[in-house]
């Protein structure tokens, strides 16, 4: 499962919206395939399209990839010196999507306000309800 | 011609009330069910084929022109002009990795219909034409050299002349000289208000010669 955070997926996937993925290894990576992936030494994984991909005989793959509402491909948030990403950097694979779950995780951790408020919320719920 | 956009507008409402009139998913096409000939006004206003075929550079005669409800698709390259012949350089990629590699130039036509895949689900299409080749260095190559998404809602019929390639088409080599086999198709990702993101893949293909030399003079 994996919520986007960013826009560079727009206007198909919005900010909040939840993303259902599989890490089938046995599942070859194709162009046009939406992949989730880290980069080596970050944290956040991203999910963009794939743009271009070299596989040899023996099945060692590099490929490039791209978020749909970028201008260029993603060459640029690769390490330094990494040009190709390889299948060891994939996380999984977009199968399916459901639009706007995920924006309460989102809020809560763009205003930690509303993570409060949501909590107290609860903690009252959970008060009331006892009875 | 104004009776062709009343009857283009009538079996648009006629399409959007009745799905079932015409036997299409967003996955798979039968060609059979459902699919009328209407009059030779409005075939001649959508040229399309039975099948997804390409054809490279034929004239369609007027007994090949049939309005088919499923998505048809027709990519021809160019090679009615010299100047629209595909290319090839051997240049350095400047943002991979430091060596000369095979950059190609096609130019091309897109002609689809793609108003079947639209249903009440599909929120946009990400249409993306594709080439895919093998060379010594890598057994399978694919670039994608252009991409469009397509909300619902806009024109679903698309007939775009004399596109370059939005991509550079690198090669990881030299592998394009001289190759004969390289194939152009187009797939498109359905994108769904929510549920299955489907890839689908085009039937039909086209093969793109380039040539046995660099070009050195020209450019796009």
């Amino acid at each position: 499962l994996f919520v986007f955070s960013s826009g560079s997926m727009e206007p198909a996937f919005h900010r909040g919206d939840l993303l259902f993925l599989t890490n089938r290894i046995e599942d070859p990576i194709r162009v046009g395939e939406i992949v989730v992936f880290r980069i080596e030494g970050r944290e956040i994984p991203i999910v963009h399209r794939v743009l271009k991909i070299h596989e040899k005989q023996n099945g060692d793959i590099k490929f490039l990839t791209k978020g749909d509402n970028n201008a260029v491909d993603d060459r640029g948030l690769y390490k330094q010196g990494q040009h190709w990403l390889e299948k060891k950097d994939v996380v999984g694979r977009a199968r399916g999507f459901v639009p706007y779950i995920g924006i309460v995780t989102i809020l809560m951790n763009d205003y930690p306000k509303f993570k409060y408020a949501v909590l107290f919320l609860l903690g009252l719920f959970v008060l009331v309800h006892r009875e | 011609m104004e009776t062709t956009l009343l009857y283009e507008w009538a079996a648009a409402l006629w399409r959007e009330f009745y799905p079932l009139s015409y036997a299409c998913s967003r996955t798979a096409c039968s060609s059979n069910e459902g699919a009328k000939e209407p009059s030779p006004e409005a075939a001649r206003t959508l040229a399309a084929t039975e099948e997804t075929q390409l054809h490279l550079g034929q004239q369609m005669s007027q007994a090949d022109l049939v309005v088919t409800y499923f998505p048809s698709l027709w990519i021809q390259w160019k090679q009615t002009r010299l100047a629209d012949l595909p290319f090839l350089k051997n240049v350095e990629d400047f943002t991979g990795p430091r060596e000369r590699s095979d950059l190609g130039f096609v130019t091309f036509d897109i002609t689809a219909d793609l108003r079947s895949i639209f249903d009440w689900n599909v929120k946009q299409l990400f249409l993306y034409l594709s080439a895919e080749y093998s060379t010594k260095n890598n057994a399978l190559n694919q670039v994608v050299l252009w991409d469009k998404i397509i909300l619902r809602g806009d024109n679903p019929r698309l007939f775009l002349k004399d596109m370059k390639s939005k991509y550079f088409f690198f090669d990881d080599g030299n592998g394009l000289k001289g190759n004969r086999n390289v194939t152009l198709t187009l797939s498109w990702n359905v994108v769904p208000n929510a549920g299955i993101l489907p890839l689908v893949t085009g039937s039909g293909h086209v093969s793109v010669p380039f040539p046995d030399t660099y070009e050195t003079t020209k450019s796009y």
